[in-house]
């Protein structure tokens, strides 16, 4: 573009250096003088001389317009002596002087609207181009390209449009950085982007950042710009730095320079301050539709693993592992673990994800975070911990083989004391500034969830507490009655048949008296009896599960094939579990099943006391219909135990029930 | 008073309670029927004692001693005593409630204590000969 007023190659005999001006008008004007003055010769052998003065406006009037008047004021001269020294003496000097005065005038007039209509088409122009620059960027920001795409359109085009050597378009950062996001240049060189610098560091960002408006440096300033070094080794001379103020903050700058120190005409700034208005609006909207997809993407996430937090079992174990795998993603981070800190300064890991050794990472895996590392800051600190790695060699042990370049932890806090931490980290540059924050989130619902599964631990653990307290009342309720009345009245009824022994055979009316009075006694203590069975099995304390289960099997009405393999003593709330849960499903079979056979099997494996219980009636066995299973789901499941029961309207029932032996 | 051996008459006995008044009841019932109590204990350490000393002909021992198990107490007359009495368990409890138990012990059998006499216990002990 012939305007382009910045670099020497373009200049034209306007602007450029003023001798070659008056030196290029003065050969130009004179070579013209020689072909007018030709032509003159000729025409003067038939016209008169005197009309023939005015043909060398043919040479003034280029070099007016292409040199301006100065030059042309010179060759008007030169013309004028010229016509007087070869083609006609003057009759008068006056004739000469007000040639040359017509001459100059004539000059003046047309080198003034040559450069009006220079200015005004190169204006036009400029306007032009600007409007077309203005117009693709706006383009590319409507079709919602990515952010990277539209800020490497914007350097280009404010470079070209500016006639830059370089330009480049950085954000500022929470941390009081700036990263440079894209950069553009004329000349042949790499330009990094992604670089952090302070922004204390750098000359324009920093100016533009204090002064929140566009700034102006030249001479060695310049190079000392956000490009550092690169503009060092381009040689920039001057720089114009502008703010691009979106969504009511200043967000970035945008920095062209120059290797020349006067490339930029004062209109530059307003110039550029049009596409950083445009930035600013694509940078906004970009951003609330990113923070917007983000925001639905965290909260998804989040809501995935709430869901499994509230629904979890017994075991936390699925919210470690779904965690590991969603925070990664969420957070631009290559690798995530969930860890546990133990009482000895180790720490477990629960889940990883994204790691290549993952061998060292298994779950239950456990090391002592090195110094220092992230995990162990946070260890130490009970606070979130970020390290970011310029080189490999400051990398603790743990890291080996990983190429992390970022690392970012952050605290879980269950009920005020810390548990332990998720830890996650990046191959790709630091992680962005706001990791921590919204790590924060994650950290809560692992701290839930494993607050859920303290609690219903506890939960279980007083239920099995509560039941057990129930049995030793219950079983001392049933050594009292033996211990008390069932033996006194076994000592009465021996008593009185005793006396009646003893009474005369005269008496016989006492003695048969005496005879009822025994029979009722006895009576009353078989009555006693089938309450205190009803209150504890003595048989289940006093010889265990396998002489409690064969009393229960004998008694049944229905046929009970029994299935014993047992050889030693339980704890007691097992021994008591399993013994009720035999009790009420047989006594159920007896009540509801209408059954003709069932089958009772109980033996140890692997760790637990399998029980079995399955009868041939009529099946339909419902939980909300009574007290009995209900109490058996209670009972097992205080213990740490399942229960199933499967009862298939016609198809007999099934109880099958595990109590673990450990727990219990 | 005859001295017999095991397995002939049955005539002495030592019952092992730790309730006083059911050991004077049963006392007096025994004898009635001609079985003499020629010792009574209430722990299984006097029992033992009492038994190695008196060479009783039968010993009824009750299940529930206090702390101690009488099942135990059948093991160690069994073991540990020469005299070799015949063994039968007492309790209040009735003898479906323990029958699992007294089978799988070396005791003779079983008599409810409201049912002792001199009778059952002769016919718990003949029977545990068969
Ligand atoms: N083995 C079975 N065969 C058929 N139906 C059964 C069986 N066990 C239970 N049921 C049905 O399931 C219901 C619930 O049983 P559950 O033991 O909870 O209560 P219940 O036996 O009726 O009363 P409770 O046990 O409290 O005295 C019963 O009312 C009965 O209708
Ligand atoms: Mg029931």
């Amino acid at each position: 573009m012939w305007w382009r007023p910045e670099s020497s190659e373009a200049s034209g005999p306007l602007t450029g250096p003023p001798l070659q001006r008056w030196v290029g008008g003065a050969l130009i004007g004179a070579g013209l003088i020689g072909l007018v003055t030709g032509l003159v010769a000729i025409l003067n052998l038939h016209l008169p001389p005197r009309g023939l003065l005015i043909l060398y406006l043919l040479a003034v009037v280029p070099v007016a317009i292409w040199w301006g008047a100065g030059p042309a004021a010179l060759i008007s001269a030169a013309s004028v002596i010229t016509f007087v020294l070869l083609i006609a003496p003057p009759q008068s000097e006056g004739t000469s002087v007000v040639a040359f005065a017509v001459f100059v005038a004539t000059a003046l007039v047309v080198a003034g609207l040559a450069a009006g209509l220079r200015r005004s088409v190169r204006r036009s122009q400029e306007l032009a181009a600007e409007q077309s620059a203005l117009r693709r960027v706006a383009t590319l920001a409507a079709e919602g390209v990515p952010a990277t795409e539209l800020f490497v359109a914007v350097t280009r085009e404010v470079g070209e449009l500016c006639g830059a050597d370089l330009t480049r378009l950085g954000r500022y950062e929470d941390g009081g950085t700036v990263i440079r996001v894209a950069a553009w240049t004329r000349m042949p060189a790499r330009l990094p982007i992604g670089g952090r610098v302070p922004v204390e560091e750098t000359r324009v960002a920093r100016d533009v950042l204090r002064a929140g408006a566009p700034v102006r440096v030249s001479g060695t300033d310049a190079t000392n710009g956000a490009g550092g070094p690169l503009a060092r080794e381009l040689g920039i001379r001057s720089s114009i730095g502008c703010p691009v103020v979106a969504g009511g903050r200043l967000w970035g700058v945008v920095v062209v320079s120059s290797r020349n120190p006067r490339a930029f005409p004062p209109e530059t700034e307003e110039r550029i301050l049009h596409f950083t208005e445009l930035l600013a609006t694509a940078v906004t909207n970009a951003e609330a539709s990113a923070a917007l997809l983000r925001n639905a993407d965290e909260q998804a996430a989040l809501r995935r693993v709430a869901t499994l937090a509230a629904r979890g079992g017994a075991d936390p174990g699925p919210v470690f592992r779904s965690v590991a795998d969603q925070v990664g993603g969420l957070l631009g981070a290559d690798c995530t673990s969930v860890l546990r800190f133990e009482s000895d300064r180790t720490a477990t890991y629960l889940a990883a994800h994204g790691w290549r050794d993952t061998r060292r990472r298994g779950p239950g895996a456990r090391w002592r975070p090195e110094t220092p590392s992230v995990i162990e800051q946070v260890q130490r600190t009970g606070r979130s911990a970020r390290l970011d790695y310029a080189s490999l060699g400051e990398q603790p042990p743990s890291l080996d083989g990983e190429d992390v370049t970022s690392t970012v932890a952050s605290p879980i806090v269950v009920e005020s004391r810390l548990w332990g931490s998720i830890g996650v980290a990046s191959r790709t540059g630091p992680l962005p500034p706001d990791t921590e924050d919204r790590l924060v989130a994650f950290t809560e619902i692992v701290a839930t969830a494993i607050a859920n599964t303290e609690s219903r631990a506890q939960l279980a653990a007083s239920r099995a507490r509560v039941i057990a307290a129930g049995d030793a009342t219950r079983r001392r309720l049933e050594r009292d009655l033996h211990d008390g009345a069932q033996q006194r009245l076994v000592s009465l009824a021996l008593e009185l048949r005793n006396v009646q022994a003893e009474v005369p055979d005269e008496l016989s009316g006492l003695s048969a008296g005496l005879g009822r009075l025994a029979a009722d006694v006895t009576a009353v203590l078989d009555e006693l009896r089938e309450l205190s069975r009803g209150i504890h099995p003595a048989i289940l304390s006093e010889g265990g599960l396998g002489p409690a289960l064969r009393t229960l099997a004998r008694r049944s009405p229905v046929a009970v094939e029994l299935t014993l393999r047992l050889d030693h003593r339980y704890a007691d709330a097992v021994e008591v579990a399993a013994y009720y849960v035999a009790a009420e499903a047989l006594t159920n079979t007896v009540k509801h099943a209408n059954a003709t056979h069932a089958e009772l099997a109980v033996e140890e494996y692997d760790g637990e006391l399998r029980l079995l219980v399955v009868d041939d009636g009529v099946g339909g066995a419902v939980p909300t219909g009574g007290t009995g299973l209900t109490g058996l789901y209670d009972r097992v499941e205080a213990l740490g135990g399942t229960i199933l029961v499967s009862s298939p309207g016609g198809g007999g029932t099934r109880i099958e029930v595990a109590l673990p032996l450990r727990a219990g | 008073m005859l001295w017999c051996n095991a397995g002939a008459v049955v005539r002495r006995c030592v019952i092992v309670d730790d309730n006083e008044r059911f050991l004077a009841v049963a006392r007096s019932s025994l004898e009635r029927g001609g079985l003499e109590v020629v010792g009574t204990a209430t722990t299984t350490t006097q029992a033992l004692e009492l038994i190695g000393a008196l060479r009783p002909d039968v010993v009824l021992v009750d299940i529930a001693l206090g702390t101690e198990s009488g099942f135990d107490l059948v093991h160690r007359i069994v073991a540990e005593s020469s005299a070799r009495p015949h063994v039968v368990l007492i309790s209040t409890r009735r003898e479906d409630d323990v029958a699992e138990l007294v089978s799988a012990s070396p005791a003779a059998g079983f008599v409810w204590k409201a049912d002792l006499s001199a009778r059952a216990v002769r016919d718990v002990v003949a029977a545990g000969e068969q």
